[in-house]
Formats: structure tokens, C-alpha cells, sequence
């Protein structure tokens, strides 16, 4: 089925079309941490965090710059392991198995748990090929197939009416706030079970940071969303659960409605009215 | 004081205009009468004929042309894929490495090793061993010149592609390599076809270590494994050479050879613009 095609054979008056018919997402992913530690080189960047996060919701990571809240994301896919001086102490559990130890296909942990990052990262492509470039990696031989698996997943992160008549375009065409959604969309287009997102609206202007906002609260129905965010409003907004970061240790991790209005740790609190950070 | 500073501002702009005028004029000059030169035996026999015998006059240089073809597109075959990934090691891989600092300082060095001590060094290690001059050893004296450049200018190009976007490959579960030859050589192609091109025009110019690999030959060559004709060594020979009409026959190579560095130039710019590449 040409692209065409499948623009003929969608109802528009699906709110939600799915992407997930084949895999499930019945299936859920539960990220553990153990008294995990992270350094680069001498510096210790985490001090012995233990978390569970809870599948098909929105956690958010929030505290000041340099707490260690990006670095824990970053550690939970492995996207540390290039960084020069890396290097862990501790466990973390992805669906009971240890994403750490040696014998541990990273590709295939990261086609699990896909990434959002703080700006926009469009590849210099078409928009239809910054989705589709990744699948025919994993396996998705015939063009038709990906472009149809691309089609969908733009509809999941709401990008589609807006591109509909212009996948051949160059991403750069875009919007900063339609590219970070179609970052969003080449993520989920892998059928990603996890979803790290890195501040994925600081680089936005309000209207599109609503937009991304609202993406994320529809997307927790299937996926596990973890989320670092500077913007208290923003976590007290979309999260489930909250946990705040401060210079590398976890203090306190709750239901984000009970932090807000009842932070039991003073720090916590001088930090979400605003005393510091 | 604003009358000042309006002068001061003419002169700040007349200044750069003057450099580039003065940049144009030899580069103009030289070419305008190359044209001139050049085009008054520049005919079709010109270009589809081989040369005459020595007291004939007419003929043409179809055989150097060709020549030039073949021995530049060797080693373009030879030395592209090597340069390149030798830019692709040294920016992805050679960073902070010892060996990368190496490839390095060996890569500017061979840029600055007289093209005539190429031609010396490609006569020992291809000619003598092979027991004849051939355009083989001519395309590998070129590539040996093409390599470093290349090598280079494909670093340079590797290391403007931002990290962020090899980061979002990385996360969607892509391995380095797909990542290398999939987004971080097609951000980069640009810059790095505009120094194949550089490469190319500048080896398709070179004299000195053709003469004694490639030789010279006044016919068609016979096979890649023999001596064989190129437009500058025929432009040197006929240039020093005591006859009229073969001086003049000089120019018209000479024209020929710009025109195809040109036409080739261009034809590669057109093809390489990709509408995918954010401009600045």
C-alpha cells in the first residue's frame, strides 16, 4: 500500500488510531533501580538511588540543574555508555533482567525503551524517512510497510494533520514544536514499551509545549513515560508520580498530588515553592 | 564625528571589494586568454583524433582526453572509499587516540610533499616492481595525493554533523555503523563531495607524477597495464616542443582540460544538492 493509499483508507473520524494491533501493549515495562551509583571518572553523579518506576504511567524527574536527574534518564537506556569516564555501581532492572550486565544487546534495549530529547534531533531527511530510516533495521524489509507503520505513528503523536500532504518534505520545514512531536512519533514508531523524555518541551513555546503536554498524557495509556522536567508547573500538570533530585541523591519519591500539596522532606518543599533552584 | 564614521564605513567596504577585484583579475585574465589561445585550433578533429605524425599538421589529442579520463578516475576509484573513511576514523574514532593523532600529522605532511617526489615514490613501488609504466601507477601517484586531502577535508566535514542527531540514532536502537553511513556521511556529504570535487580538479591538473608512471603515449593506450596519454604531460610535451603548430595545440589542451574540470564541477554540485540538508 503507496502512502496514498493509506491516506485514502483513513477515517479521520478515529480520535486514536493504534499503532500497537500487532505488538499488544497489553504488556507492560517496570524500570527498578538498586542502589545505583553513576560516575564520570572521580565524579559522582548519583549517589545510590533505589526507585521502582511504575509501568503505564508518567513519572517525572524534577530538581535543579547538575542534580543528576538527566544522567539517571540517560542511565536507564544506556545512552551514557559513550560518554567518556562512565561508569556504574548498582543494578538497574527492566522487565527482570539486568540492563547492565555483559551479555546485554543494547539495540535491542533501546528499540524497548525509546528517547526524546531536550531539543528537536530530526535527521536530515524527508519527514516520512526520519521514521522510517530506523525501522528497516529492525527488520521491516518492504517500503509500503514502513511508510504505513510511519503514517500511524505520526497520528498517535498528532502530527499528522499537519503533514499529511507533505511527507516528501524536508523535516526542516517544520516547526521546532512539530519537530519535537515528530521526534516524538520516530520513537513510538519502533513500539517502544518505556519512553525517556529529556525535557522534551524546553525548548518550546508555550502553545507547542501544551501540545507536547497533552501527547504525553495520551501516550501513558500505553507506554511507560518517564519524563525529566525543570518546569515544576509542567510535572505537577502531566506526572503520576514525582521524585526529586537533589546533587545526585533521590529525596523524596511520592504520588505527585502528595508532593505538591504535602512534601514530607523540607528540602522538597523549599525547592517546589521556590525557596531555591 | 557621523561624517567620519560614514567615511571610515566607505572605506571598511571599498577595502574587501578592492581584494576581491584584485582576486578576480589574474583569475579572469588568465582565462580569457586561455580562450583565446586555446580556441584557435580547437576543432572537432581536435578532440576525436590522435595526434599526427611529427612534420603533419592536424590532428588532435582524443587519445590524452581519454587518457586523462582513465587515470583520474583510477584513482578516484582507488583513493575516494580510502580518504574518505580515513576522515570517517579520524573524526568518529581517532579523536583523543594516539593513532588518529598519527594518521593526522602523516596526512598534512603527505599534503605537502612535492607532487614531483610522489611521482618518484609511485615509480618505485608500482613501476619497477610492475616492469613497466602504466596507468595504473599514474592513478596510484594521484590517489597517493588525493588521499590526505580527502582524508582531511572529510574530518572537517564529519566533525560540523551535530552529536545530537548520531545521539536520536543511537536511541532508536540503530548500531554505529548504520548511524556512520546513514545520517552522520549524509549530513556531511555536502562538504565532503565539494572536497572530492577540490581533489579531483586539482589532480586532474597535476603533471609531475604522471611523467614518469603514466609516461606518455601518442597513440590509444593498450589496456590499463602500459604507458599511457594524459592531457597535461601532452600539454607539457608539446608545449616545449620547437613546433608552432604544436604550441598552439598546447593551448587547446590546456582549455579542454579547464573546461572539463568545470563541466564536471558543476554536473557533480547538481546531482550532490540535497533538499533534505538544512542551509545556513
Amino acid at each position: 500500500m503507496s502512502i496514498a493509499a493509506v491516506e485514502r483508507s483513513v477515517d479521520r473520524s478515529v480520535v486514536k488510531p493504534l499503532i500497537a494491533p500487532k505488538i499488544g501493549l497489553e504488556q507492560t515495562s517496570v524500570i527498578t533501580t538498586k542502589d545505583l551509583s553513576v560516575y564520570y571518572r572521580e565524579l559522582e553523579a548519583i549517589r545510590s538511588v533505589s526507585m521502582t518506576i511504575t509501568s503505564k504511567a508518567i513519572t517525572a524527574l524534577i530538581g535543579p540543574s547538575g542534580c543528576g536527574k538527566s544522567t539517571f534518564l540517560r542511565t536507564l537506556n544506556r545512552m551514557n555508555d559513550t560518554v567518556l569516564g562512565f561508569s556504574i555501581n548498582g543494578e538497574v532492572v527492566v522487565d527482570g533482567e539486568r540492563i547492565y550486565s555483559s551479555n546485554v544487546d543494547t539495540i535491542a534495549l533501546r528499540k524497548k525503551i525509546g528517547m526524546v530529547f531536550q531539543r528537536p534531533n530530526p535527521f536530515p531527511m524527508s519527514i516520512i524517512d526520519n521514521i522510517t530510516w530506523a525501522l528497516t533495521f529492525h527488520g521491516i524489509r518492504r517500503r509500503d510497510e514502513r511508510e504505513a507503520i510511519g503514517v500511524e505513528s505520526l497520528k498517535r503523536a498528532g502530527l499528522w494533520d499537519e503533514v499529511c500532504g507533505r511527507l516528501k518534505d524536508p523535516v526542516f520545514a517544520l516547526s521546532g514544536g512539530q519537530q519535537q512531536r515528530l521526534c516524538i512519533a520516530r520513537a513510538i514508531a519502533l513500539q517502544p514499551t518505556i519512553l525517556l523524555m529529556d525535557e522534551p518541551t524546553s525548548a518550546l513555546d508555550p502553545i507547542a509545549t501544551r501540545v507536547v503536554e497533552d501527547l504525553m498524557i495520551s501516550l501513558k495509556e500505553d507506554y511507560t513515560v518517564v519524563l525529566v522536567s525543570h518546569n515544576m508547573e509542567q510535572a505537577a500538570r502531566v506526572s503520576d508520580q514525582t521524585a526529586f533530585f537533589l546533587m545526585g541523591e533521590l529525596v523524596e519519591y511520592s504520588a505527585t498530588e502528595s508532593m505538591f500539596s504535602n512534601p514530607k522532606n523540607k528540602t522538597t518543599e523549599d525547592y517546589i515553592t521556590g525557596r531555591f533552584g | 564625528m557621523s561624517c567620519r564614521r560614514k567615511f571610515i564605513d566607505k572605506v571598511m567596504i571599498f577595502v574587501p571589494w578592492l581584494c576581491v577585484v584584485v582576486t578576480v583579475i589574474p583569475l579572469i585574465s588568465i582565462l580569457g586568454y586561455l580562450i583565446y589561445k586555446g580556441s584557435q585550433t580547437l576543432n572537432v578533429a581536435f578532440i576525436t583524433q590522435l595526434p599526427k605524425p611529427v612534420g603533419e599538421s592536424g590532428g588532435g589529442m582524443a587519445n590524452s582526453i581519454m587518457g586523462t579520463g582513465i587515470v583520474v578516475g583510477l584513482a578516484g576509484i582507488f583513493g575516494i572509499p580510502i580518504g574518505v573513511l580515513a576522515g570517517v576514523y579520524l573524526a568518529e574514532f581517532g579523536k583523543h587516540t594516539k593513532l588518529g593523532w598519527i594518521v593526522r600529522f602523516l596526512a598534512d605532511v603527505l599534503q605537502g610533499v612535492p607532487s614531483i617526489v610522489i611521482g618518484i615514490v609511485a615509480y618505485t613501488v608500482v613501476v619497477v616492481p610492475m616492469g613497466n609504466f602504466s596507468a595504473y601507477a599514474g592513478a596510484v601517484a594521484l590517489a597517493m595525493m588525493l588521499i590526505p586531502f580527502l582524508t582531511r577535508t572529510t574530518e572537517e566535514a564529519i566533525l560540523t554533523v551535530p552529536e545530537d542527531i548520531k545521539e536520536a540514532g543511537l536511541a532508536l536502537g540503530q548500531p554505529y555503523w548504520r548511524i556512520i553511513l546513514g545520517i552522520v556521511l549524509r549530513s556531511a556529504r555536502g562538504p565532503i563531495l565539494t572536497g572530492i570535487m577540490l581533489a579531483i580538479a586539482r589532480i586532474a591538473g597535476e603533471t609531475a607524477p604522471l611523467l614518469f608512471t603514466a609516461l606518455n603515449n601518442r597513440f590509444w593506450h593498450r589496456g590499463l597495464n602500459g604507458p599511457i596519454s594524459t592531457l597535461t604531460v601532452q600539454i607539457y610535451s608539446y608545449a616545449i616542443a620547437p613546433f608552432n603548430d604544436w604550441n598552439a595545440q598546447a593551448w587547446s589542451g590546456a582549455l579542454v582540460l579547464i573546461l572539463l574540470v568545470t563541466l564536471l564541477n558543476i554536473l557533480v554540485r547538481t546531482v550532490a544538492r540535497s533538499r533534505y540538508i538544512e542551509r545556513s
